[in-house]
Parts: structure tokens; C-alpha cells; sequence
């Protein structure tokens, strides 16, 4: 299926390559396979909330599992391998190397997603991605809830095994001719993002064997009955996963980095300000991780320092905003399909900053802690910005990955559905979270703007449900019947390309 | 060189094995929906109850009523009045094999649950199948309980609120069993 190969090969010859667009494929395919598994658990959220009281999930456990799994697999298993699929695509052409510095460790990294994939979606544990404790430990039932804790313990080893390969890539692979200011900037998202995997990850892998000791009862660090603290699960966790947004995000802005000033037709603005702005998210990203946790009883002096801390993320992101603008700014941009997307997330991200920055002044932290308005703010960010570019790539990459392009209207109406939808949900979210409403709950009383917040919500949603799926529909009829695609400008915007195409042919 | 371009058999080809993953998975999920979450973690179970009683049954019915009481600072907890209050936590005397029936009633605003311990800080370790509600499930506030249970071998034992804390801002009392 990937283009490099004059003639098609077996199925199975792809699956066990260690070629990048190989590795990359599957990637993909796996990521794109687990956003409509996870969208439609979303649907199903949507759907029992649009009236107070029990519409058709049976109990409030069985919610429970639903949110659970759905963040879970929308985190893990559709953002990062989706970001590892344009990396291995992209960063050994644009470092220009025959492959990633280690195929093999590649392979393997693919490798880890189907089994913890597999883990995640059979036992549907039900303590939510956070794995709260105490609950986690003294009540979660297994074996769900164990096998929710090594899928996300195999993730992670994929996650370093996969930063590990990016960073030597980039740095020790690099063309000699290249210096490392040269190297794009698409390339450089990915080398941020895989120091932040590299310093984050080991926290949460080292929390979750202690969530795993706690359970079986040989150890109590989190277990509040043999005098550990719930509190100290919480920073190990938001140490990991503050940066992990990071680590989400900075992808995306890449890969907008490289649509952008390609359908401006236009150079980046300002190509060292990008890097300077990725790395300096890289560093800050890590003095923010507390302001999760405000409401569980830190010293003024505390929360004021991860204030500071978080507010210092802005500049670096209006760095972004405002390259992205003056890159357009007089181009002759050509609005196809991956350039809405991009434009979109755009303005969706400058949406989710602002609320963040709410989010982060502590006094105000406590109105929105545990409402809605979080469930908004985190969904603008990761649906808004982060998907928004993710799924402007997949259309940008399509016809280099399939020799045939897709069906531009149906593209369009994609966007717009999307676009709206989330505007409808996650704006609204944020009212409803000032209104009120905690966030987890599966039922909510009768109170009439709760009621009629949470069914605009929920039209909204169904718009994206049925965006998505116009989106599979265009995907699988274009791959086959789509119009071959001009190889050399599939876009009619002219300009140098990085063609996946064009990547060295691996010996097999 | 023409490049090659993926042909309608290649992706249905391709859908068929994602379909088939999917209908395999979800074939396992639903038909052992129940056993996914069939077990309580190890920890749960590791301060197990013992419910028998050690000795012969003495077929008297013992009862008492208990109120949780809270101060309107939250800072002291009690049954039956507050800790400096002359009633308060009265000592309960029982004998090994008895039947006792405990009614309790949530007079406060917090939740609590109550419980029969060997040790007034293991809240965990509720003893005779004596718990009323739990500290994942407790009474709320105005709710009201009963349990009756087979007290055990004899000794000086506790009952205190299960909800973890909450016994030591003054909800203990003694159990005695002769």
C-alpha cells in the first residue's frame, strides 16, 4: 500500500517491515481504526447525557467504563501513534536518512499498540484515564482494572522506545550537510516532543507498578488504610502528564508547520522563532504539572510558583499563533481541505489558551475545578487544536500514502460539521461547567440550563459523529476509486515538497 | 515510473481484516462481559471479615441505637453527642455469641458508615460482618441504617465510623465481648 514499492507487495511483508513508511502505515491505520473506535464511545456519553436520568447505559459503572476507555484510547492509542505515523513518514526524508536509526526498535514500538490496544478494550476498567485512587486500589474490580495498568505500562515502553528512535534520528542521523537549525520544522516538533517522553515518562511508568503493588496489597504507597497518600499519586501522575500535553500538542503544531506555509505558498515566517518556541514549551512545560491539583490543600507560596509556571507556556504558544499568521499574511493561500483543517485548529487553539490561562489563576481555578468547564477546556485543546491538525495531516498525507486523492467536497463538509460541532460542544461545556456541573456524573438534576446545555452539547456531538463519519466513508472509497493523484503536486500549489514516495527503498 | 496506487481490492482487503479484528474482540468483550470485572483487587480482601463466631451461640438478641453526631466545624465526630459531651460513645458490653442488631442513624451533613474493628485506626478491617455502609458507599446525611451480626470471641474491641479520618476526630467507641 505505501508507495516506494514499484509493485504491491503481501500484506504480511508490510506488516513485519521495518521500513519507516512501512511502520508508518501501520501507525495509520491502527491510530485512524482506534479514532472511530473512541469517537463512538463518545457518542454514547453524549447520547446518556442528553436527559437527566438513566437513558440507555444501565448503571453508572458501565459510564464509568465507557469515559474510562474513551479517553484512554483517545489519548494513547489515536494521538500518539497517530504523531508516530507522520514522524516515521516524515523525519528520515526530512533529515534525509535511508530509515529511522533503529528499524527494528521501530518495528517493535508498533508492536506494543495492539496488545495494550487489545488490553484497554477487553477489560474496560472503569476508574477513569486518571486511575484515581483510593478507588483505583481498594475498590477498582479486576481484571479489568490490572489490565488497564499494564496496557498503559506497555504504551509507555512504546512511547520511550519510539522518543528514543525520533531523538538519534534527528540528532545523530541527520544529513552532515544539515546543521541542526536546518532541520524542519515538522522534524523538530518531534524532537521536543521525544525529550519531554524521555524525561516525563519514567514517573507515570514507576506510579503505575506502585498502583499495581498497592492493589495487590504488598505495598500502600496511594492506599490511604496503610498510611499512603492519594495526593502523592497525583503529582507522580501530573508530573507525566502535564508535559504529555505538551508532548501531544507540539506534533500538531508541527504538522501545521508544514501545511501552512505550504498552501500560503509562502516560507515560513520565522523558522528559528518555531524552534526557539518548541523548546522553550519543552522546558516549561515541566513547571506547570501542579496546577492540576490547587484544590487539594497547597500553600499559597505553591500555587503561586505553578501559576507563574503555567502562564509561562503562553508566550512559546502565541509564538506559534502568530508565525502561523504572518505566514499567511499576504500568501495566496489555496483553501484545500488539510489548509481549513489547520486554519481551524488555529483558532480553536487560541479558544483553548484563553480558557487555559483561566484555568491556571488559581483563584478562578476553583470555580471551574472538577466541572465541566475542564472536560471543555481539555477536549478544546486535544479535539480543537490537536485532532484539527492531526486530521488535516491525514488528508494531506493521503495521496502520498495511496496514489489517489480524496474527495475534496466530502473534505470540506467534513470540516465544517466538525468545526461546528465543536464549537457547539466544548464552548457550551465550558458554560456548563461555570453553571455548575461536575464533570464523571451520570446522571444530573432536572435544572433547566443544565438540560438544555447538555443537548446542545449533544447535537453538536452527533454533528461530529456524522462528520467522522463522512470522513471513514471518503477514506476507504478514495483509497480505492479515489483519481490518481499528481505524484509531483497533488495540490496544485507548486513549491518543494517532502515526498514520502521518494524514500529510500529498503533492502528486504 | 509510474507510482503504484492503492486498488480497490488492497483496501478492502485491508477492511476485511480490521472488521474481522473488531468482530473477534468484540465476540470476546460481550461474551465474557461479566468477568471483566468479576474481581475485587487483593487488598480489598486481605483484612477479610471473620464472620463465624468462635463459640456456641447464646440465642439472646442484643440491640443499640447510635447516632452520628458532628460538631458544626466538622472538627469533632461523635456517636451520640460530641466527645466532651457526658453520653457520648457509650461502651457497648456484650457476650461472645450473642445477637446484636446496631441501628444507626446519620444525624449529620457528611457521610458516614459504620463498622466493628479490632483496631480503632484499621477502618478497613471490619469485623462479624458488622459494617453498615462502607467508605466508597456510605450513609449520607439524614440516612439511616441496621445490622445484625454474631459477636465473636471475646475481647476489648472498637466501633468507630469506617469513613477513613473520621475516628480519629472522635468517632470510636469500645465493643466489649465477655
Amino acid at each position: 500500500m505505501t508507495l516506494e514499492m514499484a509493485k504491491p507487495r503481501p500484506v504480511w511483508q508490510i506488516m513485519f517491515s521495518t521500513h519507516h513508511t512501512d511502520v508508518g502505515l501501520l501507525y495509520l491505520i491502527t491510530s485512524l481504526a482506534f479514532l472511530f473506535l473512541g469517537g463512538s464511545l463518545a457518542l454514547a456519553i453524549r447520547l446518556e447525557l442528553f436527559l437527566p436520568g438513566s437513558q440507555f447505559i444501565a448503571d453508572s459503572m458501565t459510564f464509568n467504563r465507557i469515559f474510562t476507555v474513551h479517553g484512554t484510547t483517545l489519548i494513547f492509542l489515536f494521538i500518539i501513534p497517530f504523531a508516530s505515523a507522520v514522524g516515521n513518514y516524515f523525519v528520515p526524508i526530512m533529515v534525509r536518512y535511508k530509515d529511522m536509526a533503529y528499524p527494528k526498535l521501530n518495528a517493535i514500538a508498533f508492536w506494543m499498540i495492539p496488545p495494550a490496544g487489545a488490553l484497554i478494550w477487553l477489560g474496560f476498567a472503569d476508574f477513569t484515564w486518571y486511575a484515581t485512587p483510593p478507588y483505583s486500589i481498594i475498590s477498582a474490580p479486576g481484571p479489568a482494572a490490572d489490565m488497564w495498568i499494564f496496557g498503559l505500562k506497555i504504551l509507555g515502553v512504546s512511547s520511550i522506545l519510539g522518543a528514543i528512535n525520533f531523538v538519534v534520528t534527528i540528532m545523530k542521523c541527520k544529513h552532515p550537510d544539515m546543521s541542526i537549525g536546518q532541520v524542519p520544522l515538522l522534524a523538530w516538533s518531534f524532537l521536543s516532543s521525544s525529550l519531554i517522553i524521555l524525561v516525563a515518562l519514567p514517573t507515570f511508568a514507576a506510579a503505575l507498578l506502585m498502583l499495581l503493588t498497592d492493589r495487590l496489597g504488598v505495598s500502600g504507597f496511594f492506599n490511604p488504610a496503610m498510611g499512603g497518600d492519594p495526593i502523592a499519586y497525583a503529582h507522580l501522575f501530573w508530573f507525566t502528564f502535564h508535559p504529555e500535553v505538551y508532548v501531544l500538542v507540539i506534533p500538531a503544531i508541527g504538522m501545521m508547520y508544514e501545511i501552512i506555509p505550504r498552501f500560503s505558498r509562502k516560507p515560513i515566517f520565522s523558522h528559528s522563532s518555531g524552534i526557539f518556541a518548541f523548546v522553550l514549551l519543552a522546558i516549561v512545560g515541566f513547571s506547570s504539572w501542579a496546577h492540576h491539583m490547587y484544590a487539594t490543600g497547597m500553600s499559597f507560596t505553591e500555587k503561586t510558583v505553578f501559576m507563574v509556571g503555567t502562564l509561562a507556556a503562553v508566550p512559546a504558544s502565541a509564538m506559534h499563533v502568530f508565525n502561523f499568521l504572518a505566514t499567511m499574511w499576504n500568501g495566496r493561500i489555496r483553501f484545500a481541505t488539510p489548509m481549513m483543517w489547520a486554519v481551524g485548529g488555529i483558532a480553536l487553539f487560541f479558544s483553548a489558551g484563553a480558557g487555559g490561562v483561566v484555568n491556571s489563576a488559581m483563584p478562578l481555578d476553583f470555580t471551574t475545578h472538577d466541572t465541566y468547564w475542564v472536560v471543555g477546556h481539555f477536549h478544546l485543546f486535544v479535539m480543537g487544536t490537536i485532532a484539527f491538525g492531526s486530521i488535516g495531516y491525514a488528508y494531506y498525507m493521503f495521496p502520498y500514502v495511496t496514489g489517489r486523492m480524496y474527495k475534496e467536497k466530502l473534505g470540506y463538509v467534513h470540516f465544517i460539521l466538525s468545526f461546528v460541532g465543536t464549537v457547539m460542544v466544548f464552548f457550551t461545556q465550558h458554560v456548563l461547567g461555570l453553571f455548575g456541573m461536575p464533570r464523571r456524573i451520570y446522571d444530573y438534576p432536572p435544572i433547566p440550563e443544565w438540560i438544555a446545555m447538555n443537548q446542545i452539547a449533544t447535537v453538536g456531538a452527533m454533528l461530529i459523529g456524522v462528520s467522522m463519519a463522512i470522513f471513514l466513508a471518503n477514506l476507504i472509497y478514495s483509497s480505492g476509486r479515489g483519481k490518481p493523484a499528481d505524484m509531483d503536486d497533488p495540490f496544485g500549489v507548486g513549491g518543494r515538497y517532502y515526498y514520502p514516495y521518494q524514500a529510500k527503498t529498503p533492502h528486504h | 515510473m509510474e507510482p503504484y496506487r492503492t486498488s480497490p481490492a488492497r483496501v478492502g482487503k485491508m477492511m476485511g481484516i480490521m472488521l474481522g479484528i473488531c468482530v473477534v474482540g468484540g465476540a470476546i468483550f460481550f461474551g465474557m462481559w461479566d468477568y471483566w470485572i468479576s474481581e475485587l483487587p487483593p487488598v480489598a480482601s486481605s483484612g477479610a471479615a471473620s464472620v463465624a463466631p468462635s463459640g456456641p451461640l447464646t440465642g439472646n438478641t442484643v440491640s443499640f441505637d447510635l447516632d452520628f453526631v458532628e460538631s458544626s466545624d466538622f472538627i469533632t465526630l461523635g456517636f451520640n453527642g460530641l466527645p466532651d459531651e457526658p453520653d457520648s460513645n457509650p461502651t457497648l458490653t456484650v457476650a461472645s455469641g450473642d445477637e446484636v442488631v446496631v441501628s444507626v442513624v446519620n444525624t449529620g451533613v457528611t457521610l458516614h458508615a459504620f463498622g466493628v474493628t479490632a483496631d480503632p485506626d484499621d477502618f478497613a478491617g471490619t469485623l462479624w460482618g458488622s459494617a453498615i455502609g462502607s467508605a466508597s458507599s456510605p450513609l449520607k446525611g439524614g440516612e439511616s441504617g441496621a445490622v445484625s451480626f454474631i459477636a465473636g470471641e471475646p475481647g476489648e474491641y472498637y466501633y468507630i465510623c469506617t469513613v477513613p479520618g473520621h475516628a480519629m476526630q472522635g468517632m470510636v467507641g469500645s465493643f466489649i465481648v465477655e
